[in-house]
């Protein structure tokens, strides 16, 4: 047999690299850093991350970030992450309306709708601090700007969410309409369009805040989304301040829960949870916390800043009468504490602390089609010049009895040095669509597989010998800074698929002389377009096992057909040799039909055997 | 009256006036305006098209309007994107049905996509190379775009000053809006003692400018200033903060361009 063109050993750890590893029963973890590798030479804080997974077809996946233009993209615009991959590749697209010199936005979180593909975006737009803008993109991968569907200011961190209903995109923006407050200070409002896929959406501003406040309520309003109607917002009810916020002050906050179970349709939207102590719209979880606010990067905090926007809601995709709220306060004198909490009476009643974990912010919820919760953050550990950040991803099947805990990643804190605030964001995002969970967070960038310890694909050039970054010439060093990296963790699929290769000329020494081929049909015999995985797993003779790929993202539309051959296996294990044979393994939540046809020619060049074989998957 | 000679003269000269105009009418209209095509475009490279209907990333489905050209020479590129001379580039063009494989063209685009290769879109595109003459009518052209960006900015201006900061301090909290976010500015303003005062009042030795202090992210392009700075400043009304301020980074310039300021300003 040829020698393979790389050396095995270094096959082996390029694959380690960018494989990630699995967890549980074989569920996948793949960490990307989403910087692309012709933006190599960048060192922007690229913080307070997003993400928006398309639930009709999870290989198209945006995300944003503080991310600027750097001169690339026209007049008055910005980019966002694009991928149409699964999140193993990413591009920068410069659709986002900016200001002329694409420094891009300030506050941005994006959202797809349910089954329509349209992107949503909430924004706050440039030039200026406060000004609410809600955009749709019907092609995230296209160079069409993304549209102004909807304009309002003073409004504060947009947070969207959105569905689709009968064929129209609903969209639900929670956000704070401060500086100034709106009259009363009850600023916790949701912007919601009941007809956003429309070519002239109307929007209504709902405020959430029925209680009077201590001037405003705090800047994170979440809102959390079920198929059956039922929407969920939560937010921080301001009560009592104490300071001037220049910069520094301490609020006193109740975490409020308010529902609509007519997707906002009805005439007194959000109002159907009322609170059994003052008989008000909105069920207080917690009353009288304890928030810090010190908008400046704080030494002990990883360079971060308190600014009360740390807030997470989700509900149960098999039952909208469960859901999860995530908080921070402080309990003692200087710590930050994140809590979980949940209801299972459609947040009427509400549980003692199921979870809580001290210095640590950005907490994020979802639940799975299983009803698992995962639960992303990011805790601050170790002394003041030697603080890290890591990065965690629990899941938890009992309420958090018990908890698979994955550490992400697990960086230093104190460089690069802060160079805007928020350093990693006011928040990140957590997201399922099925079984799987996709996240993003924002984290130093050193190119250190200690700092990964469930692996890590990096698209800009990066030595991981070295541990140093590289510019696009690939030899200029380029100094750590903050980028977003994109998770994702699939569950352990309910079928598989073991297809036996024989590829190439054979010399003779294990099979008959001759020229092997084989095809692998792969049919979705479902009305559902189905998203699975393909891997490669090479054998050597003597015994000896070959090199296995990581899992690659593979998708086919109801009824539809594809096939792997013999030069698509060479192109995904890079593993040139004249003779081949392994085992294609395809993982997938949905029984498809597998059939591998097997022909093999003799010195004639002519076909003389051909074999059909039908895979039965194994459960 | 004219003499019939005299008639065919002068109809011969009109006619050969208006031919001329046409001439130079057509001329004109073949010949894109640069300005407009420098000031809207983040690439200016010459080029030739290597293939048709054709990309160089995966997230580009080829198209009749997708081709792929390579990078001869570059007159402008974004930051640090320099070294793309020798290398393949997928262009979203307006046009493709004059092109051919082999065509060079300087081709006027705005970043579209950058991942695993670069993509960009068309937004104009002149036949031919970039010569000495090509070359200096850019340089031109990106001037005149500089120069209108400013002129616009210095328009909406109540003063323009050259001088130094004195001072600077956080401005009252009275003065500031209500209500707090994390994108609070924490206004700040600084002193300027006011050496040539070009646009506005000519008596005034001494200017307030209003600037955030805040390192947060909305503020992180708005010029702040420190004691001891020198420039020229283009300050403009803020009604709601009842003061000056330089919101846009074109609005605090080196002091080293206090002439083409004082030129544009005079324009």
């Amino acid at each position: 047999m040829k020698h393979a063109r790389w050396p095995l050993a270094v096959l082996y750890a390029a694959l380690s690299v960018v494989a990630g590893t699995s967890i549980g029963n074989a569920a996948q973890v793949t960490v990307v850093n989403m910087i692309p590798r012709d933006r190599s030479f960048e060192t922007n804080q690229d913080s307070e991350p997003n993400l928006a997974v398309d639930p009709a077809d999870p290989t198209r996946i945006a995300g944003s970030a503080f991310t600027p233009s750097l001169g690339f993209c026209g007049r008055n615009l910005a980019p966002i992450f694009v991928s149409g991959g699964g999140g193993s590749t990413w591009a920068l697209n410069c659709i986002l309306p900016s200001d002329t010199t694409g420094t891009g936005t300030s506050d941005i979180t994006v959202r797809f709708s349910g089954t329509t593909g349209n992107l949503y975006a909430g924004i706050l737009r440039r030039p200026g601090a406060f000004t609410l803008n809600v955009l749709r993109s019907t092609n995230f991968l296209s160079p069409t700007a993304m549209t102004t569907l909807f304009s309002r200011s003073p409004v504060d961190q947009p947070y969207v969410q959105a569905t689709t209903v009968g064929g129209n995109d609903r969209t639900y923006i929670g956000d704070n309409s401060c500086c100034p407050p709106s009259p009363g200070g009850r600023t916790a409002t949701i912007d919601q369009s009941l007809n956003a896929s429309s070519t002239t959406p109307s929007f209504t501003s709902i405020a959430i805040e029925a209680r009077g406040t201590a001037g405003q309520d705090g800047p994170p309003i979440r809102p959390a989304v079920h198929p059956d109607g039922t929407i969920y917002g939560a937010f921080y009810h301001w009560t009592g301040i104490a300071g001037n916020f220049s910069p520094n002050a301490t609020i006193t906050s109740d975490v409020v829960v308010v529902r609509d179970d007519t997707g906002g349709a009805g005439p007194n939207p959000f109002t159907a949870l009322v609170d059994p102590g003052d008989g008000q719209p909105g069920r207080r979880v917690v009353q009288d916390r304890t928030v810090p606010w010190a908008n400046t990067s704080q030494p002990t905090f990883g360079q971060e800043r308190f600014v009360g926007s740390n807030l997470s809601i989700a509900v149960d995709p098999r039952n909208s009468a469960t859901v999860y709220a995530a908080w921070a306060d402080r309990v003692s004198t200087s710590d930050y504490t994140l809590h979980i909490r949940r209801s299972i009476d459609r947040g009427v009643t509400w549980s003692a602390d199921l979870r809580t974990i001290t210095n640590a912010t950005n907490p994020a919820l979802a639940v799975n089609n299983d009803g698992t919760v995962g639960f992303l953050y990011q805790q601050v550990i170790g002394a003041e010049s030697q603080q890290r950040w890591v990065t965690h991803f629990e899941r938890t099947e009992d309420g958090f009895a018990t908890i698979q805990d994955l550490v992400l990643a697990t960086v230093p804190a104190s460089a690069p040095v802060v160079s805007f605030l928020p350093y990693i964001g006011d928040y990140v995002h957590l997201m399922a669509v099925g079984r799987d969970f996709y996240g993003i967070f924002s984290a130093n960038n050193t190119p250190d597989l200690a700092n990964f310890p469930n692996g890590v694909v990096y698209q800009r050039n990066a030595n991981f010998v070295t541990k140093t970054l590289l510019s696009t010439d690939n030899v200029t060093q380029v100094q750590v800074s903050i980028d977003p990296f994109f998770f994702k963790v699939e569950a352990d699929k309910k079928f598989q698929y073991a297809v036996k290769f024989v590829c190439g000329k054979s010399d003779e020494r294990v099979v008959a002389r001759g020229t092997y081929f084989t095809a692998i049909n792969v049919h979705n015999p479902t009305n559902q377009r189905v998203a699975f995985h393909k891997k490669f797993a090479i054998a050597l003779p003597e015994e000896k096992a070959g090199p296995v790929s990581r899992f690659f993202d593979a998708k086919l539309g109801p009824d539809e057909v594809f096939e792997i051959d013999c030069s698509d296996i060479v192109r995904w294990t890079h593993y040139e040799a004249s003779f081949l044979k392994g085992f294609a393994v395809i993982a997938t939540d949905v029984e498809l039909d597998v059939v591998a046809v097997y022909t093999a020619a003799g010195a004639t060049g002519h076909v003389e055997t051909l074999g059909l074989e039908r895979v039965s998957p194994r459960r | 009256m004219r003499s019939r000679p005299e008639r065919n003269i002068f109809t011969s000269f009109v006619g050969l006036s208006v031919l001329v105009l046409l001439a130079l009418f057509s001329e004109a209209l073949a010949q894109p305006n640069l300005d407009e095509l420098t000031r809207e475009s983040t690439f200016i490279v010459q080029a030739t098209v290597t293939r048709l209907r054709a990309a160089t990333m995966s997230v580009v489905p080829p198209s009749d309007n997708t081709i792929v050209v390579k990078v001869n020479q570059v007159h402008h590129a974004p930051q640090s994107m320099d070294q793309l001379v020798g290398r393949e580039l997928t262009v979203l063009v307006r046009d493709p049905t004059e092109l051919t494989v082999g065509d060079e063209a300087v081709f006027f685009a705005n970043g579209w996509l950058i991942g695993e290769g670069v993509a960009v879109q068309e937004v104009g595109r002149m036949k031919g190379r970039i010569d000495s003459d090509v070359e200096k009518r850019l340089a031109s052209a990106q001037q005149n775009g500089e120069d209108r960006d400013l002129r616009a900015r210095i328009a909406s201006a109540e003063l323009v000053v050259a001088g130094t900061v004195s001072a600077a301090r956080l401005r009252s909290m009275s003065d500031a809006p209500k209500g707090v976010s994390e994108h609070d500015p924490q206004w700040r303003e600084a002193t300027i003692n006011v050496e040539a005062v070009l646009k506005g009042d000519p008596s005034v030795k001494e200017a307030v400018v209003l600037f955030p202090g805040s390192l947060d992210i909305a503020w992180v392009n708005v010029p702040k200033f420190k004691v001891g700075e020198e420039g020229v400043w283009i300050l403009q009304r803020d009604t709601e903060l009842n003061g000056l301020t330089a919101p846009d980074p074109l609005d605090f310039q080196p002091k080293s361009q206090v002439e083409r300021l004082r030129r544009l300003t005079a324009g």
